[in-house]
């Protein structure tokens, strides 16, 4: 498995999959002009995860603002690791909020009813 | 003559909102390009910070203006990527703040964000968060790669409370003009 980073701008997370520190995660607000480009390559990396690869991973989401274009992207690419773990892989998703943010919450738990995959909500102080 | 127009209601919104009780807090007038959304957005809310808002109501602001100034991103009149003139108000007026947002689109485009907003403007809270989820787990992006959930989401973080109006520029051509009333709650 390759490194996967996504250096953070105005309007588009950072992104950081690096497996040799067993660390996979997208921070920061997402509105980039268009979600599709923008989360591409992070599409791609999930795509080449073979179930070995995956098995007890944790991917870390914090975002602290998600355009609605990118709540669409957000909602796939997490279908997209629901079938790893549809293949028999332990992934754990973590889904990180500010306290002061119950809309970011909800967010992760729609996620969690449309997708259907384990996210576990995790509140930041305020 | 689109010019004209625009600049006309922007500088007749900049005078609505002066007088007591009432603030500009931010505005600005030009050409749109995702560059602009980004600056305009940290801008209203480094603004609104500095005013003392509430944080939610930053983050609600925040939202919307976003997916206001991404709508007219999306929908441009020209198909020229530098031809797209907007303005953008962000004011106060006692403990509610609006936010009002113009640019010029095509008339089938102005007639089809019309029949969506009248749409939405019917619906109660229950109704936009449940159509909200619908859209959403449809999940397929328009031609212009919007999906209709940016509507949506407007209507949902200002309680529906928003009116447009077009305004014909051309006879192919409107100026449609989209305010939302947020209040500091």
């Amino acid at each position: 498995m390759k490194k996967l980073y996504i250096k953070e701008t105005l309007n588009s997370p950072k992104v950081l999959f690096d497996p040799s520190k067993k660390r996979y995660e997208i921070s920061g607000k997402s509105f980039p002009e268009n979600s599709k480009t923008f989360y591409e390559p992070v599409f791609e990396w999930i795509s080449e995860l073979t179930v070995a690869d995956a098995d007890n991973m944790q991917f870390s989401l914090t975002f602290d603002y998600i355009s609605s274009s990118s709540v669409i992207t957000i909602k796939q690419l997490l279908a997209k690791i629901k079938s790893v773990c549809d293949q028999g892989a332990n992934i754990q998703v973590l889904w990180h909020y500010d306290a002061a943010d119950p809309d970011i919450r909800d967010i992760g738990d729609e996620y969690r009813k449309l997708v259907g995959i384990d996210i576990t909500l995790i509140e930041r102080p305020a | 003559m689109e010019g004209h127009i625009l600049e006309e209601r922007y500088s007749d919104t900049l005078k609505r909102y002066t007088g007591p009780g009432k603030k500009i807090i931010a505005s600005f007038h030009g050409q749109m390009d995702q560059d602009r959304v980004s600056m305009l957005s940290y801008a209203a809310e480094h603004q609104l910070d500095n005013e003392g808002a509430r944080r939610s109501t930053i983050k609600r602001i925040f939202n919307i203006l976003i997916e206001m100034l991404q709508n007219i991103l999306l929908h441009s009149a020209s198909s020229e990527k530098n031809d797209n003139p907007f303005y953008v108000v962000l004011a106060q007026n006692m403990d509610e703040y609006l936010l009002i947002t113009a640019n010029v689109v095509r008339n089938e485009v102005a007639q089809k964000i019309r029949g969506t907003l009248a749409e939405l403007k019917k619906m109660n809270e229950r109704q936009l968060k449940n159509h909200y989820m619908e859209v959403l787990s449809n999940d397929q992006y328009s031609v212009k790669g919007g999906a209709g959930l940016g509507l949506i989401t407007i209507a949902i973080k200002c309680n529906n409370q928003f009116v447009y109006e077009d305004v014909p520029v051309t006879e192919n051509t409107s100026l449609f003009i989209m305010s939302t009333i947020i209040t500091d709650k």
